[in-house]
Order: structure tokens, then C-alpha cells, then sequence
């Protein structure tokens, strides 16, 4: 409701067969877009954002290799966007990495030994949060105690990459 | 022959006949293969003979005849291989063609005439042209229709690679392509006779089945032109002077509707599209002189259509279409065709005029007025045969509304006038099936739309989908689903790039989504209210506003105010409570201290009023507190106001473990820059905590304090002078003093507090080890 | 004792026993080296030692452009990652067949690190052989013909050659499929040494030595040698018997002065000769048997353990009639043939489905 579709420029490089798990914040809206990510990767995780209805749940927590992943809207931490309240989330939840949405911002935190990420909006939709949205998206490569997270960001028509590293100490 | 022994059906007698004098040619084929190896031509010749005195039966159906005349020329393969061998050895062909015409019955002679006649050709012993001549003058000795056909279509078969075509080995003293030409205009023009003859042949009771067996002998006939169009030496000047003319002279003169109908098809399949392209008036006349039964309408949509091939495949040629005036000789000629013809079918027309939509669209893409023009034809004529487009015609018709829409981006369509009266002419479920359409281009192309009448006319042609149809209920929920955000989706392409035409543009879309009645205001409204916060946003920045572009956006903010309003009135109460809220923080951003006040008081009102759900009244909190926590608009009075509301209902939730949640939360609302109240952020964590513990039993206590803990440490390391080492000293035990107890009931839910509480200490370790003046204050507490 | 034989047998080890351990050292090297070469790990190439530092503003994570250089979505031809992609198919039908080598035998089906680590190196193997191979790439089947040397060498008593097990079932595996190799390449099979000469070959060596037979095969059932043979040559009999007898077949497959495809052709010729009695009773013309019913129920017997002659194997296991009798009758899709399509001609082949 807020933004029409992923752009193009995201399509183009999102293929399936390259992904194998989907965690999706929330706030997905439209079904297209949920059907879209269920076609790159059948294995796609979402939680309730601010303006989904339906069951997703509000919080979810699952296993990949050796980090356990936190995944939460975020509408529900205040103060919103808040490194200090996001790493509680993280220690209730118990998990090594925590994505959260909803501020639209792309921001990563190792906070203390662990990782909080924010991937931002695919779609760059409108937030009250953040005035200029910039469509961005995380791809995560976790091998062994180690995650490599590629930042997709569309910046003036052009997709940029960031890499940012991270080590789970065991 | 004999009687049959019982009474058989007329298929099995066929097949009975078939099979006889099927034996019979093998039986002389037999002998002829003998006498062939003994070299005895004479005997040949008898056998041959008797072999082809077979084909005079008049018993059999041309599809029965068809195989035995297919056995026979297998066999007169030997032979004319034989005929060839002599020739080799020396004998001479002029008198073997002497020699066959001995035979007694004309329709062996013939068969034999016209196999020696094909070496004789070969032999180059006598001008091709001459020969040909002769056999095809020889041919009309044979005047019943089906032998006859047969006969003549033997003598195209064994002709057609020895014509004194341009280029070929016979040219020159064999005469040229004109000979060629002649020869075959002849010989079609001589089968055309015998076919049409058919159709006056016997009873008029049979005159069904005499029409089926015509249309099974077709092709025979309309071998001759394609045999014409392949020849090299045809270009386009033979075409139009010569072959054209006579063709359709023939054509037009049998007055037979099956052999009109048939040859004018396969004239326009046979040629080439350049031909037709050049030759389009005579066509047109020609079509125009065809019996009224004749449904030159499906001829013209299938020249049309080549045409319209052609145009994609050599775009070089498009010029040349305009120079000859092509669209407006087709446009004529499909005019007519409805005018002359009262009882045309519905179907055809609408095929006809779909036809000539992708002629105009693949040749005229510069001319929308052409495009214009035709829908505007259509809709007169079709809305004038006055019944119901059904069936296929249907498909034609959607296809014809679907021809611009692949060729042109949206803006350009909404341009045409006709477009919707088209679309009127289909019934209601195909018209919204369209309307699907017409939207999902629109999102594919992408394109903005940027005024506010062309919005307008865009929902006047998908009105089908946004107007309010009464039901209480869609038919089908998915559908009305998908067609619902199909239309949400649209709304972000409707965009002026300045801010008051792009306000006028939202009011278009808000009067025409007001429209839509309850279930689809929860769809359409939402992406309405985030364009309007789009706009605010951009007239906030104030870039590059033309004159007479202003807006103020207090008038955007009341846009969304109202719209937000109707949503809550229409049984969206939720939806719209967080809408006020993101207004709210819209208006917060922009400074706008009583509009921030009026959307969260609104919001509020809504909460009291409709959210009973308790599930749905934590998380509307937590939205609450998460906004006002953002808002720095407000004036103490206000603030104070609305932070009391938070606080209230938060105490009021339903579970206490809930009420000690969202009273943490609310502890920042005293915690923002510039407003820091110690006391009451030690009051809302300690108040609820107190008043916690008893009812949720050991486990909820320990979880709900170790949470308070990580707020505590929060405000600690924020410097909050209410926040004490004692007191989180004393909490630490509490929670260890809980925890002790809770061990043995949910192990599950305890591992996780206990994890939680280990990850505290663990963060209040690294505070120590991290020093500085943070570091000094954890110095004090022991873990 | 097995192992070291087999070694010898394939060329892998030199006859000069002086020469072993250098040779050892320097092939087991090499295979490291490919290793690393060829097998990339995308993850390992990218990442770097550090981890990403935090910016002093905001304390939030820098991260480092990477647009130009490659990432997993990267379309660049010289993206490491496309091409790991590109071999995700590949790896993934060498998976499917490893999880399914054995399946009744622990060392390679079943849970425990032991047995992972064993599926793990037989994917490396077999992943490094397609690469190094890329006419032949991975055929299905090639599993079942790496599997009992692996096995056999990873059983080792000497811990130090059994720890290299992989490394040197590699090696003898290139060896053994040298052998096989035209008749796995399926552009051959209607060539002078595709797999329809080779079981030409065999047909030629069945009418010389049992005519009857031969003449009760090629007129009254009308066989198609491919239904039984095909699998029989590819797969080197993998398929036909138990571990533990087929290593017995194989001491004799490996030593067979006539060359490997000579052994194997009168093997085939042996199994048919000794159920000639059951077969010559076939008309050809039975009603297919439902599927559990011909199913042979018990494990093949062993072979009879005599001299390394040609004549042993024709004593050859009852149960090799029930499965040519069985392969006769049953067409169906090629689960684990030696090829990713059947041939043209022979509507798959078949698999008894032994346990």
C-alpha cells in the first residue's frame, strides 16, 4: 500500500536458486510481493509488521548452520530504531543475529558479541521514520561461525554493494 | 461386378469398391512391371492402359477416388522411368507421344499422353511450351468434373518442375515464364469449370453432400496458384498485368459461393504480401463483385492480418503502406463489407474490425487519431447490429481493446474517445476481465500519469472495478482481492511532479475511490493516505514549486484527515487509527503542534472507542507510545496530555505482564532530549513492577524483572539520578531470588529467562570493562 | 592387504616398493592442490580477516564496496560466485546420489560424523573429478564404481593410508573409468566403442560360446542385451551383488590379464550361461509379474571362490537369472544407470531395487 513493487533494478539480480531462506520483517501488504519472494526461495520467513493482518507472528526465531536468527517488525521496541532496546529483544530471544524492520533504514550494530541488523525496505516505501527511503535489502552468507551480509542499496538508479563481516565468537 | 451379399452400408461399399479396382491396378501394374523388364513396350503400353482404365469408375467419393488414383501414379512412376530408359537407348520420344495416342479411351490416352508428354518435355526434343500447350488443350477431352480434376491435376503434378520458367533449364526455345504462366492460368481456369460444374450435377437432395465432396477436392484446384506463385519469373508486374486480372476473373465470373469463397482465401495465402499490398484496389473490387453469401469479411481479416505480419516483419516497408493509401482502401473495404451485407455474423465483424486494429497498430503507430477512428467504426456498426457480443466473438473482441494497450504506453490510450463506448459493448464480468487488463499495463509500463482529467478519464475505463457494485459481499473474495490491489497499486503512478496538480489529482482519486463503498475503501484508501504523506513531504522540501503551484499543507494534512476519517467510518477502525497515526508523526515532522494533537486525539478516540481486542490493544499501545516517543512538536501542556493517555491505558491492559511492558515503554516518554524527568521514569518501571509480582507466579516475575533490568540499566547508563546501584543491585537479587524458585515448572520458558538474565550480566560485565565514565558508575555494582 | 593390491593393480602405486611413499606423498598432494583450485568456496574467497569495524558516529557497522569486485548476486563473468551457482546443479545431483550409495551399510548412509565425513569426501571426489573431467563431467552412477574403493582403502589397517583414503580412491578411480570411459559418453554409443559395440562385443562372445543360447535370446524372447548388459558393463556390477562379494568380483576384475573390459564381457557372458536352463524355458512371452513378487527375495550368493580363471564366474549365482529374467520383463526409469539419459532404442534401464 505504500510503494507498488520491488524495483526492477532488484529483480533483475534476484533469481531463484541462489537463495535458500527468506526472512522478511514484515509489512509485505500486497500478496504479489509475498508471492514473489515464495517464488525466489520457497523457505521464506515473515513476521507481522504494522500494517499486516493475518497470522504471521510477531516474533521469530530460527536456526541456520551455526547462528541462531532473530527476526521481529520492530514497530513494537521502543524507542523505535534504538540499538539499546533492539539488543534486549536479542538477549530475550536468545539469538546471535536480530533483523528487525520498520524504521526503512538499512543499519547494522555489533552489539557487543552479537549482530543487529536492519536491512531496510526492499520496496523503499514511505516511512514517518525516515524521510528519504533508499531501497535496500541484505543477503547473508553464513559459513561456519562467520556471516558475510551484502548490502543491496539502490542509490540514484544504481544498485551498491556493501559487504560488512561479522565473527560469532562460540 | 457382383451384388453384394448383404446390404452394406454406403462407407463399407466404398471401401469395398476401393479395395477391388484397387487390385485391379495392382494386378495390371503387375504385369505392366513385367512386361517393362522384358522391355515389351507394346505389352507395357496394354497394361498401362488397362491399369488406368480403372480410374473411369464412377463409383467411388473423391476421397476414395483419391487413393486409387494415388496407386495409379505411384505406378506410372515405372512407367515414365521406362519411357525415359527407351529414350535413352535411343528411340524417339516425338513418336512414343505418336504411339500412346492409339489408346482407345480417352482418359488412358490421357494419363499416358501426359507421362510421355512430362519426358518428352525433358527431352527438350520439342519446345516445352509447345508441349504443355498441347496436352492442356488435350485435357479438356475429358469433361466429367472428378475425372477430369484428377486428370488435370496429374498433368500439374508431372508439369511442374519442366515450366519454361525464368531461370529454369526449359527457358529460352521452350518458351518463357509467360508460356508458363499461360499454361497454368489455362489449366486452372479449365478445373475451376469442372469443380464449379459439380455443384449443378445430380439431385438437389444431394446437394449437401456435393458440397462436402467440393470442398475435399479444393485443393486440387488451388494447387495451379500455388504452382503460379512459385514460379521465379512471376514478379510483380506479371502479377498485377496478368495472373491477377485473369485469376479473378475466373473467380468472379463462376458466381459459386463455396469456389469464391476458397480461391480469394488462397489467393491472399498463395501470394506474396507485396503483391497484395499493390494489388489491394483490384482485391477490394473484386471482393466487392463476390456472391452475397460470400463472407468476404473473413477474406479481408485474413489479408489484414498478412499484412499487418508483413509490416512487423520489414518495418522498411511502412512507408509505401502509407503512400498507397492502404489503411484507409481497408478501412473502406471493411465499411462496406458491413454495409453491403445485412446478415454478417457478429463474430465475423467484430473479427474483421479486430483484424483491422492490428493492421493500424502495427502499420500507423504514429497515429493514435486512425486508431481512434476504428474504435470509434466499431463501436457504431457493432452497437448497431444491436445483440450481445458472446462466444468467440468475445475473445475477438477483448483482443481488439488489447491490440493498442501492447503498442501504446497508457497516457496515449486514455486519449482515445472511443475506448470505452468499445468496451461498453462487453458484458459486465468480460468488461472488468478488461479493466484487470488496462490496469496491470498501466503498472507494467510504469509510467506516471500527471493530470488529474487524464486520472479521471483512467477511472472512467476501469469504473467497473472501483464503483461500489452493492453487493454486501464479493462473489469471489481472492479475485476481489487481486482486482482490489491491483487498483491500490495504481495509485503510485498517478503523480504530477507538482505539488498542486498532484493534489488535484489525489482529490480525483479520493472522489472516485469515495466510490467504492466498504469493502473496497480498506484496499484503496491506505496507498491514498501515503501519497498525500508523500506529497506533504515534498512541498515540506519545497523544491523547484512553479508558480501557482503552491499548496499549503495544512490543506494536504486535511486531505488526509478526511480520508483517514472515512476509513474509520467504514468499518476500518484499526487501519485507520494507525493512519492517524502515521499523520501524526507526518505532522510532527513538519511542526505542526495542533494537527500532531488533533490525529493522535482522533487516534485515541478510536482506541476507546473501537479496539476491544486486548491482543490488538498492546500492539496499538506500543504503536502510540512509539509515535509520541518521535514527536518533538509538542508543548509541555500537550505533551503532558498525551503521555498521560499513554500511561492510562497502559495500566489498564488486560494481563499485568502486559501493563509492566507497555509501562516500560512509557518510561521513555519522560526520557526524550530537552525533557528528562528521573522521577517519573523511575515511577512508571518501579509502579509496575510492585505492582506486578503476585499474580503471575514466580516464572512471569522473574521474566517481567529481568526485562525491567535491561530499562533500569537503560536509564543508568543515560545517567538517571533515580536509578540507583542499590536499586539494581536489589533488583538483581529479586531476579535470582525468582528465578531459584521457578526451576522446576516450565523448564522451557525458565532456560530462557535464565539465558536472558546470563546476557544481562554478561552486558553489565562489558559496561565495566569498557571504562570511562560509564565504566565508573558499573564499577559499583556486583554481579 | 585389499587395499595395497588394488593400488598395484590400478597403476596408482609403482612396482619399485621404494617408490611408494614419494609417489603417495606427491599424488596426495596434487589431489589437495586441485582441491583447492578448483573446488571454490565462495564464502572463503570473500571473506576477509577482519571483521567490519563500527563507524564512530553512530557506533553502526561500515561496510566495505564491494559493486565492483563480486558478490553473490553478481552477474560478471569473473564472479566467483556465479560460477559456484553455476555449479549448484551439478552438486546437487552428485548429493543425490551419494545420500543414496549404500543405503543398507552404515559407513555410508546413516547418522554420525564418521559417515558424514565419508559422504562428505565422496561429493569432493567425485564434484573434483566432474571439473577436471568436463567432457565426461558427473555421469550418474559414477558413485557406485567410486564407492567400493573408497571403502576399501578407508578399511586400511594402516591408519596413515586409510587417513587418505579419498585422495587415493580418486586416483584409482580416474584409472578404472579410463577403462570404462567410451562407454560412458553417451555422443559414442553408436561408435566403434560406444556401449552398443561393447555389448555388440558381448552378444558376438554369447553365440560363440552358447549358440542355443544365443539363438533362444535373439529369436524367441528377443532381448534387447541393453535391458540387462548395460548396467552389467557400466556400472561394473555394482549393482549386481553385495559389497563385500562384489569385492571379491572385483579382485578379479582388476587383475584380469584379458584387460578389464575383456574380464567384464565374459562375466556377462558367464552370468547369462549359468541360468541357460531358465532362460531356454522362457518363451519370452510370460505375463509381467508383479513387481514385489520378482523381486529377488535373498542376497545373491557368493561367487564360488576358486582360481582367478575365466571359468569361475560361470558357477555364477542363481540369483543372475531371476535378475536377467527380472530385467527382461521390467522397464523402468534409470535410477542409478550410468547415465543421465537412456539410450536411444532401450526404454531405460532398469533397476531391480535390491533391498
Amino acid at each position: 500500500m505504500r510503494a507498488t513493487d520491488i524495483p526492477p533494478q532488484f529483480k533483475q539480480l534476484l533469481v531463484p536458486g541462489k537463495i535458500q531462506h527468506i526472512l522478511c520483517t514484515g509489512d509485505l501488504c500486497v500478496k504479489e510481493v509475498h508471492d514473489y519472494l515464495k517464488g525466489l526461495c520457497s523457505d521464506l520467513h515473515v513476521t507481522k509488521g504494522e500494517f499486516d493482518e493475518g497470522t504471521y507472528p510477531e516474533t521469530k526465531v530460527l536456526t541456520i548452520g551455526a547462528f541462531k536468527i532473530g527476526i521481529s517488525h520492530g514497530h513494537q521496541v521502543v524507542p523505535w530504531g534504538d540499538l539499546e532496546s533492539l539488543a534486549m529483544l536479542q538477549r530475550q530471544l536468545d539469538v546471535d543475529i536480530l533483523i528487525t524492520g520498520h524504521t526503512h533504514q538499512f543499519k547494522a550494530y555489533k552489539y557487543e558479541d552479537r549482530l543487529v541488523i536492519n536491512p531496510g525496505s526492499a520496496t523503499g516505501a514511505y516511512s514517518a521514520i525516515t524521510p528519504d527511503v533508499k531501497p535496500s535489502f541484505v543477503l547473508m552468507d553464513i559459513d561456519g561461525l562467520r556471516v558475510v551480509s551484502y548490502v543491496y542499496e539502490l542509490v540514484n538508479g544504481e544498485v551498491k554493494v556493501d559487504k560488512i563481516e561479522f565473527t560469532k565468537t562460540s | 461386378m457382383s451384388a453384394p451379399e448383404a446390404t452394406l452400408s454406403p462407407a463399407e461399399e466404398q471401401q469395398k469398391w476401393l479395395t477391388e479396382t484397387t487390385n485391379n491396378v495392382k494386378q495390371h501394374a503387375y504385369y505392366m512391371k513385367q512386361a517393362i523388364d522384358d522391355n515389351n513396350l507394346r505389352e507395357a503400353l496394354k497394361h498401362t492402359a488397362a491399369m488406368l482404365s480403372e480410374l473411369r469408375t464412377s463409383q467411388l467419393s473423391p476421397q476414395k477416388y483419391y487413393a486409387l488414383y494415388m496407386k495409379a501414379c505411384d505406378e506410372l512412376l515405372h512407367l515414365e522411368s521406362f519411357f525415359r530408359e527407351l529414350h535413352k537407348g535411343g528411340r524417339s520420344i516425338a513418336e512414343l507421344y505418336e504411339l500412346v495416342q492409339h489408346a482407345g479411351n480417352i482418359l488412358p490416352r490421357m494419363y499416358l499422353l501426359i507421362t510421355v508428354g512430362s519426358v518428352f518435355v525433358q527431352s527438350k526434343d520439342a519446345p516445352a511450351k509447345d508441349i504443355l500447350k498441347d496436352l492442356v488443350e488435350m485435357a479438356r477431352g475429358v469433361q466429367h468434373p472428378l475425372r477430369g480434376l484428377f486428370l488435370r491435376a496429374y498433368l500439374a503434378q508431372c508439369t511442374k518442375d519442366k515450366l519454361p520458367d525464368q531461370g529454369s533449364e526449359y527457358e529460352g526455345e521452350g518458351g518463357d515464364v509467360k508460356d508458363a504462366v499461360e499454361f497454368l492460368l489455362q489449366n486452372f481456369t479449365e478445373m475451376n469449370k469442372l469443380w464449379v460444374r459439380m455443384q449443378h450435377q445430380g439431385s438437389p437432395r444431394l446437394k449437401e453432400k456435393r458440397e462436402k465432396e467440393r470442398q475435399e477436392l479444393r485443393d486440387l484446384v488451388g494447387k495451379n496458384l500455388l504452382v503460379l506463385s512459385q514460379l521465379e519469373g512471376v514478379d510483380l508486374e506479371i502479377y498485377q498485368e496478368l495472373v491477377l486480372p485473369r485469376v479473378l476473373e475466373q473467380v468472379v465470373n463462376c458466381k459459386d459461393e463455396i469456389g469464391q469463397t476458397y480461391l480469394m482465401d488462397a489467393i491472399i495465402q498463395v501470394f506474396p504480401d507485396d503483391f497484395h499490398l499493390n494489388t489491394l484496389e483490384t482485391l477490394n473490387k473484386a471482393l466487392g463483385q463476390m456472391q452475397p453469401t460470400v463472407k468476404t469479411g473473413s477474406v479481408l481479416a485474413s489479408l489484414m492480418t498478412r499484412l499487418s505480419r508483413y509490416a512487423l516483419e520489414s518495418p522498411e516497408v511502412i512507408p509505401k503502406f502509407e503512400e498507397l493509401q492502404a489503411f484507409s482502401l481497408l478501412r473502406e473495404a471493411v465499411k462496406k463489407v458491413s454495409e453491403i451485407q445485412t446478415d454478417v455474423a457478429m463474430l465475423d465483424l467484430v473479427t474483421l474490425y479486430q483484424a483491422l486494429m492490428s493492421f493500424v497498430v502495427q502499420v500507423h503507430k504514429a497515429s493514435l487519431d486512425k486508431v481512434d477512428e476504428v474504435l470509434a467504426e466499431a463501436a457504431t456498426v457493432l452497437a448497431a447490429q444491436n445483440q450481445a457480443v458472446s462466444g468467440k466473438a468475445v475473445t475477438e473482441l477483448v483482443a481488439l481493446l488489447s491490440a493498442p494497450l501492447s503498442v501504446y504506453d497508457v497516457v496515449p490510450i486514455l486519449s482515445l474517445q472511443a475506448y470505452p463506448k468499445v468496451m461498453e459493448l462487453l458484458e459486465e464480468p468480460v468488461r472488468k476481465e478488461m479493466a484487470v487488463t488496462i490496469v496491470r499495463s498501466v503498472l507494467k509500463s510504469n509510467t506516471c500519469i500527471t493530470d488529474s482529467e487524464k486520472v479521471d478519464t483512467l477511472f472512467g475505463f476501469i469504473s467497473l472495478l472501483i464503483k461500489d457494485d452493492g453487493l454486501s459481499e464479493p462473489e469471489d473474495e481472492e479475485e476481489f482481492e487481486e482486482q482490489q490491489c491491483l487498483v491500490s497499486r495504481l495509485v503510485m503512478l498517478l503523480k504530477a511532479p507538482q505539488p498542486k496538480s498532484q493534489l488535484a489529482i489525489l482529490n480525483t482519486v479520493r472522489h472516485h475511490f469515495g466510490m467504492g463503498g466498504p469493502l473496497r475503501l480498506k484496499y484503496t484508501l491506505p496507498p491514498l493516505v501515503f501519497a498525500g504523506l508523500r506529497l506533504i513531504t515534498q512541498v515540506q522540501k519545497g523544491e523547484d514549486v512553479e508558480e501557482g503551484e503552491k499548496v499549503s499543507r495544512k490543506t494536504i494534512f486535511g486531505f488526509l484527515h478526511q480520508t483517514v476519517q472515512a476509513l474509520g467510518s467504514n468499518g476500518q477502525p484499526g487501519l485507520a487509527m494507525r493512519l492517524y497515526l502515521q499523520c501524526a508523526a507526518a505532522a510532527n515532522a513538519n511542526g505542526f503542534e495542533d494537527i500532531a494533537y488533533e490525529f493522535f486525539t482522533q487516534g485515541f478516540l478510536i482506541y476507546e472507542e473501537e479496539i476491544s481486542d486486548s491482543r490488538e490493544q498492546v500492539t496499538s499501545l506500543q504503536l502510540f507510545i512509539g509515535t509520541l516517543h518521535l514527536c518533538t512538536c509538542f508543548g509541555q501542556e500537550n505533551r503532558d496530555a498525551l503521555v498521560h493517555k499513554c500511561t492510562t491505558y497502559s495500566s489498564r491492559l488486560l494481563k499485568k505482564s502486559e501493563q509492566c511492558r507497555a509501562a516500560y515503554s512509557c518510561s521513555h516518554l519522560f526520557w526524550v532530549p530537552g525533557s528528562k524527568d528521573s522521577e517519573n521514569v523511575a515511577l512508571c518501571l518501579s509502579e509496575r513492577r510492585m505492582a506486578s509480582t503476585p499474580q503471575m507466579g514466580a516464572q512471569g516475575s522473574a521474566t517481567v524483572a529481568a526485562a525491567s533490568l535491561w530499562r533500569y540499566l537503560y536509564f543508568f547508563d543515560e545517567g538517571n539520578t533515580a536509578v540507583t546501584v542499590q536499586l539494581l543491585q536489589g533488583l538483581m537479587d529479586l531476579i535470582a531470588e525468582e528465578m531459584a524458585k521457578t526451576q522446576s515448572d516450565d523448564a522451557e520458558g525458565s532456560n530462557q529467562t535464565e539465558n536472558f538474565y546470563a546476557s544481562t550480566l554478561r552486558h553489565i560485565k562489558h559496561k565495566k570493562a569498557e571504562g570511562g565514565e560509564v565504566g565508573a558508575r558499573y564499577a559499583e555494582l556486583n554481579v | 592387504m585389499r587395499s595395497l593390491v588394488w593400488k598395484l593393480l590400478l597403476e596408482y602405486l609403482p612396482c619399485d616398493r621404494k617408490k611408494w611413499k614419494s609417489t603417495l606423498a606427491a599424488k596426495r598432494n596434487d589431489y589437495e592442490q586441485f582441491c583447492e583450485e578448483l573446488i571454490i568456496n565462495p564464502s572463503k574467497v570473500m571473506a576477509s580477516e577482519a571483521d567490519s569495524h563500527a563507524s564512530t558516529q553512530d557506533g553502526s557497522l561500515v561496510g566495505t564496496d564491494v559493486t565492483a569486485t563480486d558478490h553473490p548476486l553478481s552477474v560478471q563473468d569473473n564472479s566467483v560466485w556465479k560460477s559456484y551457482f553455476k555449479d549448484t546443479d551439478l552438486l546437487e545431483q552428485i548429493d543425490r546420489d551419494v545420500m543414496r550409495t549404500h543405503p543398507d551399510l552404515q559407513f555410508f548412509s546413516g547418522e554420525g560424523d564418521a559417515t558424514k565425513k565419508h559422504q562428505d569426501d565422496m561429493r569432493r571426489a567425485l564434484l573434483l573429478f566432474a571439473k577436471l573431467n568436463p567432457g565426461l563431467r558427473y555421469v550418474q552412477g559414477m558413485n557406485e564404481l567410486y564407492a567400493p574403493l573408497y571403502y576399501t582403502f578407508s578399511l586400511d589397517p594402516d591408519p596413515a593410508m586409510a587417513e587418505h583414503a579419498e585422495a587415493d580412491a580418486f586416483f584409482c578411480f580416474v584409472e578404472l573409468i579410463s577403462d570404462l570411459r567410451d562407454n560412458f559418453c553417451q555422443q559414442l554409443d553408436n561408435s566403434g566403442v560406444g556401449i552398443k559395440a561393447t555389448i555388440g562385443k558381448l552378444n558376438t562372445m554369447l553365440s560363440e560360446n552358447d549358440r542355443e543360447l544365443w539363438v533362444h535370446l535373439e529369436q524367441n524372447t528377443k532381448v534387447n542385451p541393453q535391458f540387462y548388459a548395460f548396467r552389467w558393463i557400466t556400472l561394473l556390477f555394482t549393482q549386481e551383488f553385495d559389497l563385500p562379494d562384489l569385492m571379491r568380483v572385483w579382485d578379479s576384475l582388476l587383475s584380469s590379464p584379458n584387460g578389464r573390459l575383456g574380464y567384464v564381457l565374459t562375466m556377462c557372458c558367464g552370468m547369462l550361461m549359468t541360468v541357460r536352463d531358465e532362460l531356454l524355458t522362457d518363451t519370452g512371452e510370460e505375463e509381467v509379474p508383479a513387481d514385489d513378487e520378482e523381486e529377488p527375495e535373498e542376497e545373491e550368493e557368493e561367487p564360488e571362490e576358486e582360481e582367478d580363471s575365466q571359468q569361475e564366474e560361470q558357477d555364477d549365482p542363481p540369483t543372475a537369472e531371476r535378475q536377467a529374467r527380472y530385467e527382461e520383463h521390467r522397464r523402468e526409469p534409470a535410477e542409478a544407470a550410468l547415465r543421465c539419459k537412456p539410450l536411444k532404442g532401450a526404454v531405460g534401464v532398469l533397476i531391480p531395487g535390491k533391498s
